[in-house]
Protein backbone atom coordinates (compact mmCIF):
# COMPACT_ATOMS: atom_id res chain seq x y z
CA UNK A 1 0.00 0.00 0.00
CA UNK A 2 1.41 3.05 -0.43
CA UNK A 3 0.04 6.99 -0.62
CA UNK A 4 -1.53 8.35 -3.70
CA UNK A 5 0.62 9.94 -6.44
CA UNK A 6 -0.50 13.21 -5.43
CA UNK A 7 -1.34 15.52 -2.51
CA UNK A 8 -5.25 15.55 -1.64
CA UNK A 9 -6.72 18.82 -1.97
CA UNK A 10 -8.29 19.40 0.77
CA UNK A 11 -11.54 22.01 1.36
CA UNK A 12 -13.07 23.55 4.09
CA UNK A 13 -16.86 24.81 2.72
CA UNK A 14 -18.97 24.91 5.49
CA UNK A 15 -17.93 24.33 9.63
CA UNK A 16 -21.15 24.91 11.62
CA UNK A 17 -22.36 23.57 15.01
CA UNK A 18 -24.91 20.56 14.58
CA UNK A 19 -27.51 20.34 17.09
CA UNK A 20 -26.80 17.37 19.68
CA UNK A 21 -29.86 15.47 18.59
CA UNK A 22 -29.37 16.05 15.00
CA UNK A 23 -28.99 13.55 12.32
CA UNK A 24 -29.55 9.47 12.26
CA UNK A 25 -26.11 8.69 14.03
CA UNK A 26 -27.39 10.35 17.54
CA UNK A 27 -30.68 8.69 17.14
CA UNK A 28 -29.80 5.48 16.66
CA UNK A 29 -27.26 5.45 19.29
CA UNK A 30 -29.56 6.22 21.72
CA UNK A 31 -32.52 4.78 20.69
CA UNK A 32 -32.05 1.77 18.34
CA UNK A 33 -31.19 -0.82 21.29
CA UNK A 34 -34.23 0.10 22.97
CA UNK A 35 -36.40 -0.43 19.88
CA UNK A 36 -35.01 -3.48 18.89
CA UNK A 37 -35.96 -4.81 22.08
CA UNK A 38 -39.35 -3.75 22.02
CA UNK A 39 -39.50 -4.80 18.22
CA UNK A 40 -38.41 -8.72 19.35
CA UNK A 41 -41.17 -8.46 22.35
CA UNK A 42 -43.61 -7.25 19.78
CA UNK A 43 -42.71 -10.24 17.60
CA UNK A 44 -40.63 -12.37 19.15
CA UNK A 45 -38.87 -12.36 16.14
CA UNK A 46 -34.76 -11.01 16.70
CA UNK A 47 -34.08 -10.95 12.50
CA UNK A 48 -37.70 -9.26 12.01
CA UNK A 49 -37.11 -6.92 14.70
CA UNK A 50 -33.62 -6.25 13.38
CA UNK A 51 -35.27 -5.77 10.02
CA UNK A 52 -37.87 -3.14 11.30
CA UNK A 53 -35.73 -0.81 13.61
CA UNK A 54 -33.40 -1.03 10.04
CA UNK A 55 -36.47 -0.04 7.93
CA UNK A 56 -37.39 2.60 10.48
CA UNK A 57 -34.64 4.45 10.37
CA UNK A 58 -33.87 4.45 6.67
CA UNK A 59 -37.22 6.23 6.95
CA UNK A 60 -36.28 8.19 9.82
CA UNK A 61 -33.54 9.66 7.12
CA UNK A 62 -35.90 10.79 4.92
CA UNK A 63 -38.24 12.78 7.17
CA UNK A 64 -37.38 16.55 6.86
CA UNK A 65 -37.48 18.41 9.18
CA UNK A 66 -36.41 15.95 11.45
CA UNK A 67 -38.94 15.60 14.65
CA UNK A 68 -38.32 17.31 17.67
CA UNK A 69 -38.71 14.22 19.47
CA UNK A 70 -36.80 11.60 17.67
CA UNK A 71 -37.63 8.67 20.23
CA UNK A 72 -41.56 9.22 20.40
CA UNK A 73 -41.19 9.65 16.73
CA UNK A 74 -38.94 6.70 15.99
CA UNK A 75 -41.10 4.53 18.25
CA UNK A 76 -44.32 5.72 17.24
CA UNK A 77 -43.06 4.34 13.32
CA UNK A 78 -41.61 1.06 14.89
CA UNK A 79 -45.18 0.34 16.22
CA UNK A 80 -46.70 1.09 13.29
CA UNK A 81 -44.71 -1.13 10.88
CA UNK A 82 -44.78 -3.47 13.08
CA UNK A 83 -49.08 -3.92 13.79
CA UNK A 84 -49.22 -3.05 10.05
CA UNK A 85 -46.59 -6.27 9.60
CA UNK A 86 -48.78 -8.26 11.78
CA UNK A 87 -52.39 -7.71 10.26
CA UNK A 88 -50.62 -8.95 6.79
CA UNK A 89 -49.13 -12.61 8.84
CA UNK A 90 -49.49 -13.86 11.42
CA UNK A 91 -47.18 -13.95 13.88
CA UNK A 92 -47.27 -16.18 16.85
CA UNK A 93 -45.44 -18.85 15.46
CA UNK A 94 -42.94 -17.17 15.04
CA UNK A 95 -42.90 -15.64 18.58
CA UNK A 96 -43.07 -18.87 20.54
CA UNK A 97 -39.70 -19.56 18.87
CA UNK A 98 -37.63 -17.69 21.09
CA UNK A 99 -40.23 -17.70 24.16
CA UNK A 100 -37.75 -19.84 25.97
CA UNK A 101 -35.47 -17.37 28.02
CA UNK A 102 -33.76 -18.83 31.21
CA UNK A 103 -34.04 -15.64 33.23
CA UNK A 104 -33.29 -17.33 36.86
CA UNK A 105 -36.16 -16.14 38.82
CA UNK A 106 -38.64 -18.35 39.29
CA UNK A 107 -41.06 -15.40 39.02
CA UNK A 108 -39.92 -13.89 35.57
CA UNK A 109 -39.81 -17.49 34.27
CA UNK A 110 -43.65 -17.96 35.00
CA UNK A 111 -44.65 -14.14 33.90
CA UNK A 112 -42.49 -14.74 30.98
CA UNK A 113 -44.17 -18.08 29.95
CA UNK A 114 -47.80 -16.51 30.83
CA UNK A 115 -46.81 -13.84 28.46
CA UNK A 116 -45.68 -15.75 25.79
CA UNK A 117 -49.16 -18.07 26.16
CA UNK A 118 -51.21 -15.15 25.41
CA UNK A 119 -53.21 -14.40 22.76
CA UNK A 120 -51.46 -12.08 20.14
CA UNK A 121 -53.78 -8.88 20.79
CA UNK A 122 -53.84 -8.95 24.66
CA UNK A 123 -49.57 -9.71 24.28
CA UNK A 124 -49.04 -6.83 22.25
CA UNK A 125 -51.26 -4.41 24.38
CA UNK A 126 -49.29 -5.54 26.90
CA UNK A 127 -45.73 -4.68 25.86
CA UNK A 128 -47.00 -1.14 24.32
CA UNK A 129 -48.68 -0.38 27.96
CA UNK A 130 -46.17 -1.50 30.44
CA UNK A 131 -42.75 -2.24 28.10
CA UNK A 132 -43.48 0.95 25.74
CA UNK A 133 -45.03 2.70 28.59
CA UNK A 134 -47.97 4.16 25.37
CA UNK A 135 -51.49 5.33 27.12
CA UNK A 136 -54.69 3.99 26.42
CA UNK A 137 -55.88 5.71 23.55
CA UNK A 138 -52.46 5.45 21.43
CA UNK A 139 -52.49 1.66 21.97
CA UNK A 140 -56.11 1.89 20.82
CA UNK A 141 -55.18 3.87 17.56
CA UNK A 142 -51.87 1.81 16.58
CA UNK A 143 -53.53 -1.36 16.93
CA UNK A 144 -56.66 0.16 15.43
CA UNK A 145 -59.56 -1.23 18.23
CA UNK A 146 -61.83 0.40 20.39
CA UNK A 147 -60.46 1.25 23.61
CA UNK A 148 -62.56 -0.81 25.42
CA UNK A 149 -60.79 -3.77 23.85
CA UNK A 150 -57.70 -2.99 24.71
CA UNK A 151 -58.64 -2.22 28.36
CA UNK A 152 -60.25 -5.90 28.20
CA UNK A 153 -56.83 -7.20 26.88
CA UNK A 154 -54.74 -5.37 29.67
CA UNK A 155 -57.50 -6.72 32.14
CA UNK A 156 -57.22 -10.19 30.80
CA UNK A 157 -54.04 -10.05 29.94
CA UNK A 158 -53.17 -9.36 33.90
CA UNK A 159 -55.00 -11.46 35.13
CA UNK A 160 -53.70 -14.58 33.50
CA UNK A 161 -50.37 -13.44 34.93
CA UNK A 162 -51.95 -12.97 38.18
CA UNK A 163 -53.42 -16.86 37.95
CA UNK A 164 -50.18 -18.09 36.67
CA UNK A 165 -48.12 -16.32 39.62
CA UNK A 166 -50.33 -17.80 42.19
CA UNK B 1 -44.94 -8.03 56.11
CA UNK B 2 -45.24 -6.14 53.26
CA UNK B 3 -47.24 -7.01 49.88
CA UNK B 4 -45.20 -8.44 47.41
CA UNK B 5 -44.90 -6.69 44.13
CA UNK B 6 -48.01 -6.05 41.85
CA UNK B 7 -48.39 -8.18 38.82
CA UNK B 8 -47.84 -5.07 36.50
CA UNK B 9 -44.39 -4.37 38.46
CA UNK B 10 -43.21 -7.90 37.65
CA UNK B 11 -44.33 -7.88 34.14
CA UNK B 12 -42.71 -4.66 33.90
CA UNK B 13 -39.16 -6.54 34.98
CA UNK B 14 -40.01 -9.78 33.06
CA UNK B 15 -40.67 -7.78 29.35
CA UNK B 16 -37.83 -5.35 30.17
CA UNK B 17 -35.15 -8.60 31.33
CA UNK B 18 -36.57 -10.70 28.37
CA UNK B 19 -35.86 -7.62 25.84
CA UNK B 20 -31.65 -7.84 27.35
CA UNK B 21 -31.86 -11.45 27.10
CA UNK B 22 -33.14 -11.48 23.28
CA UNK B 23 -31.01 -8.47 22.25
CA UNK B 24 -27.97 -7.73 24.52
CA UNK B 25 -26.21 -4.64 24.81
CA UNK B 26 -23.07 -5.84 22.67
CA UNK B 27 -25.63 -6.45 19.15
CA UNK B 28 -25.90 -2.57 18.20
CA UNK B 29 -22.93 -2.18 16.28
CA UNK B 30 -21.68 -2.25 13.85
CA UNK B 31 -25.17 -2.22 12.23
CA UNK B 32 -25.48 -1.21 8.66
CA UNK B 33 -28.52 0.79 7.25
CA UNK B 34 -28.71 -0.19 3.37
CA UNK B 35 -31.19 1.34 1.47
CA UNK B 36 -33.01 -1.05 -0.53
CA UNK B 37 -34.07 2.16 -3.17
CA UNK B 38 -37.44 1.29 -2.20
CA UNK B 39 -38.26 5.22 -3.51
CA UNK B 40 -41.36 3.83 -5.95
CA UNK B 41 -43.42 2.97 -3.04
CA UNK B 42 -44.68 -1.01 -2.40
CA UNK B 43 -48.47 -0.32 -3.98
CA UNK B 44 -49.94 -1.25 -0.46
CA UNK B 45 -50.18 2.43 0.79
CA UNK B 46 -53.87 1.68 2.32
CA UNK B 47 -52.21 -0.33 4.97
CA UNK B 48 -49.38 2.20 5.83
CA UNK B 49 -49.94 3.85 8.93
CA UNK B 50 -50.05 7.44 9.94
CA UNK B 51 -46.93 8.12 10.64
CA UNK B 52 -45.50 6.36 8.00
CA UNK B 53 -47.76 8.29 5.62
CA UNK B 54 -46.80 11.41 6.52
CA UNK B 55 -42.99 10.12 4.76
CA UNK B 56 -44.89 9.25 1.70
CA UNK B 57 -45.32 13.16 -0.21
CA UNK B 58 -40.71 12.98 0.76
CA UNK B 59 -40.46 9.74 -1.44
CA UNK B 60 -42.58 10.83 -4.32
CA UNK B 61 -40.31 14.08 -4.41
CA UNK B 62 -37.27 11.58 -4.34
CA UNK B 63 -38.72 10.34 -7.45
CA UNK B 64 -38.34 13.52 -9.25
CA UNK B 65 -35.34 14.04 -7.48
CA UNK B 66 -33.36 10.91 -9.33
CA UNK B 67 -34.03 11.89 -12.25
CA UNK B 68 -32.78 15.25 -11.26
CA UNK B 69 -29.12 13.11 -9.65
CA UNK B 70 -29.08 11.93 -13.57
CA UNK B 71 -28.81 15.22 -15.12
CA UNK B 72 -26.50 16.43 -12.04
CA UNK B 73 -24.40 13.26 -13.07
CA UNK B 74 -24.51 13.99 -17.18
CA UNK B 75 -23.20 17.14 -15.93
CA UNK B 76 -20.63 15.95 -13.92
CA UNK B 77 -19.82 14.22 -16.95
CA UNK B 78 -19.03 17.03 -18.60
CA UNK B 79 -17.44 18.90 -15.97
CA UNK B 80 -14.79 15.94 -15.49
CA UNK B 81 -14.08 16.31 -18.85
CA UNK B 82 -13.20 20.11 -19.14
CA UNK B 83 -11.98 20.66 -15.34
CA UNK B 84 -8.63 20.53 -13.89
CA UNK B 85 -8.06 16.58 -12.75
CA UNK B 86 -8.46 16.05 -8.53
CA UNK B 87 -7.69 12.85 -7.36
CA UNK B 88 -8.88 13.08 -3.82
CA UNK B 89 -10.72 16.10 -2.45
CA UNK B 90 -11.73 15.84 1.03
CA UNK B 91 -14.20 18.60 2.46
CA UNK B 92 -15.29 19.02 5.92
CA UNK B 93 -19.18 20.08 5.89
CA UNK B 94 -21.60 20.61 8.80
CA UNK B 95 -24.59 22.38 9.50
CA UNK B 96 -27.27 23.42 11.74
CA UNK B 97 -30.07 21.52 12.70
CA UNK B 98 -32.73 21.28 9.47
CA UNK B 99 -30.04 22.78 7.13
CA UNK B 100 -28.01 21.05 4.42
CA UNK B 101 -25.19 18.92 4.97
CA UNK B 102 -24.72 18.35 1.12
CA UNK B 103 -23.52 21.28 -1.65
CA UNK B 104 -26.56 21.79 -3.75
CA UNK B 105 -27.22 22.27 -7.13
CA UNK B 106 -24.51 23.71 -10.24
CA UNK B 107 -21.57 25.41 -8.06
CA UNK B 108 -21.23 22.33 -5.24
CA UNK B 109 -21.76 20.04 -7.72
CA UNK B 110 -18.91 21.56 -9.83
CA UNK B 111 -16.75 22.20 -6.83
CA UNK B 112 -16.67 18.59 -5.88
CA UNK B 113 -14.54 17.30 -9.01
CA UNK B 114 -13.51 20.53 -10.72
CA UNK B 115 -11.84 23.51 -8.97
CA UNK B 116 -11.34 24.15 -5.46
CA UNK B 117 -14.32 26.65 -4.29
CA UNK B 118 -12.67 30.11 -3.13
CA UNK B 119 -13.45 31.71 0.24
CA UNK B 120 -15.30 28.86 1.51
CA UNK B 121 -13.14 28.71 4.65
CA UNK B 122 -13.53 30.27 8.12
CA UNK B 123 -15.94 31.86 10.25
CA UNK B 124 -17.85 32.82 6.50
CA UNK B 125 -18.46 29.30 5.93
CA UNK B 126 -21.24 29.42 8.40
CA UNK B 127 -23.92 30.05 5.26
CA UNK B 128 -21.81 27.78 2.74
CA UNK B 129 -23.15 27.73 -0.48
CA UNK B 130 -25.50 24.86 0.27
CA UNK B 131 -26.99 25.61 -3.34
CA UNK B 132 -30.15 27.05 -4.48
CA UNK B 133 -32.70 24.19 -3.29
CA UNK B 134 -31.53 24.31 0.71
CA UNK B 135 -35.11 25.31 1.62
CA UNK B 136 -36.58 22.79 -0.10
CA UNK B 137 -34.25 19.98 0.31
CA UNK B 138 -33.46 17.44 3.32
CA UNK B 139 -30.78 17.78 6.18
CA UNK B 140 -30.43 14.01 5.33
CA UNK B 141 -26.51 12.91 3.34
CA UNK B 142 -26.99 11.60 0.04
CA UNK B 143 -24.61 9.32 -1.45
CA UNK B 144 -22.25 6.76 0.70
CA UNK B 145 -21.75 7.75 4.02
CA UNK B 146 -19.73 6.14 6.49
CA UNK B 147 -20.49 7.06 9.49
CA UNK B 148 -16.92 6.59 12.09
CA UNK B 149 -16.60 6.98 15.61
CA UNK B 150 -12.96 7.47 17.19
CA UNK B 151 -11.53 6.08 13.92
CA UNK B 152 -13.75 2.69 14.43
CA UNK B 153 -16.57 1.91 11.62
CA UNK B 154 -19.81 2.74 13.09
CA UNK B 155 -21.72 1.92 9.60
CA UNK B 156 -22.41 2.66 6.25
CA UNK B 157 -25.32 4.50 4.55
CA UNK B 158 -25.88 3.81 1.54
CA UNK B 159 -28.12 5.08 -1.17
CA UNK B 160 -30.78 7.28 1.14
CA UNK B 161 -33.58 7.87 -0.65
CA UNK B 162 -34.84 11.58 -0.35
CA UNK B 163 -35.24 14.90 -2.65
CA UNK B 164 -31.66 14.02 -4.28
CA UNK B 165 -31.48 17.33 -6.93
CA UNK B 166 -28.40 17.99 -4.86
CA UNK B 167 -26.46 14.48 -4.68
CA UNK B 168 -23.43 13.57 -5.73
CA UNK B 169 -23.45 10.22 -6.76
CA UNK B 170 -20.22 8.23 -6.05
CA UNK B 171 -18.91 10.48 -3.22
CA UNK B 172 -17.84 9.09 0.14
CA UNK B 173 -18.98 11.03 3.01
CA UNK B 174 -17.12 10.64 6.09
CA UNK B 175 -18.79 11.41 9.88
CA UNK B 176 -15.51 11.70 11.77
CA UNK B 177 -17.12 12.41 15.31
CA UNK B 178 -16.66 15.50 17.45
CA UNK B 179 -19.58 17.23 14.79
CA UNK B 180 -17.44 16.93 11.67
CA UNK B 181 -17.99 15.46 8.46
CA UNK B 182 -16.52 14.75 5.49
CA UNK B 183 -16.46 14.18 1.76
CA UNK B 184 -14.22 12.59 -0.28
CA UNK B 185 -14.69 12.48 -4.18
CA UNK B 186 -12.64 11.38 -6.75
CA UNK B 187 -11.64 13.42 -10.20
CA UNK B 188 -11.85 12.32 -13.46
CA UNK B 189 -8.62 9.66 -13.09
CA UNK B 190 -10.49 7.32 -10.60
CA UNK B 191 -14.15 8.24 -11.21
CA UNK B 192 -16.58 7.89 -8.57
CA UNK B 193 -15.73 5.65 -5.29
CA UNK B 194 -17.83 2.76 -4.33
CA UNK B 195 -17.64 1.14 -1.09
CA UNK B 196 -16.70 -2.70 -1.22
CA UNK B 197 -15.89 -3.68 2.55
CA UNK B 198 -14.50 -2.61 5.40
CA UNK B 199 -12.98 -3.60 8.77
CA UNK B 200 -13.26 -1.92 12.13
CA UNK B 201 -10.99 1.11 11.28
CA UNK B 202 -10.64 0.92 7.45
CA UNK B 203 -12.73 1.81 4.33
CA UNK B 204 -12.27 -0.06 1.19
CA UNK B 205 -13.01 1.62 -1.42
CA UNK B 206 -12.95 0.74 -5.22
CA UNK B 207 -12.31 3.62 -8.32
CA UNK B 208 -14.24 3.27 -11.49
CA UNK B 209 -11.50 2.26 -13.27
CA UNK B 210 -10.79 -0.45 -10.87
CA UNK B 211 -8.11 0.86 -8.66
CA UNK B 212 -8.73 0.04 -4.81
CA UNK B 213 -8.61 2.93 -2.05
CA UNK B 214 -8.37 2.39 1.64
CA UNK B 215 -9.52 5.04 3.64
CA UNK B 216 -8.57 5.32 7.49
CA UNK B 217 -11.05 6.01 9.79
CA UNK B 218 -8.31 7.36 12.23
CA UNK B 219 -6.33 9.52 10.32
CA UNK B 220 -8.92 10.03 7.67
CA UNK B 221 -5.86 9.36 4.92
CA UNK B 222 -6.92 7.55 1.54
CA UNK B 223 -4.08 5.56 0.30
CA UNK B 224 -4.19 3.51 -3.19
CA UNK B 225 -3.78 0.17 -2.92
CA UNK B 226 -1.78 -1.69 -5.49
Amino acid sequence: MQPLGHRPRLTTVGEVAVGDEMGCEAAYREHSLALTRMAWLLTGSREKAEDAVHEVFLRYLRVDPPPIAPWSYLRRMLINQLIDDGRRASTEARFRVDRVLVFNDPELDETWDAVCGLPEGPRRALVLRYYADLPLAEIAEVMGVPMGTVKSWIHRGLERLRVAGS
Amino acid sequence: MSPGPSVEEVLIRTLKRAGELAVPDDVRAPFQIVDQGDVGGSGDEESESPALRSTRPALRVAVTGIAAVVLVAAGLIVLLTTSPSITIQRTRLSAPRGQLLLCGSRTCAASDHGPTPVGQSGPSAASPSFGDVQGATPWIPRGTWIVASEGRFVRMIKGSAGPVTHSVPGTIYLSAGDRRYYRFATGRKDGPLSVVGHSASTVTLKGAGGSIYVLNLGTSQLVAER
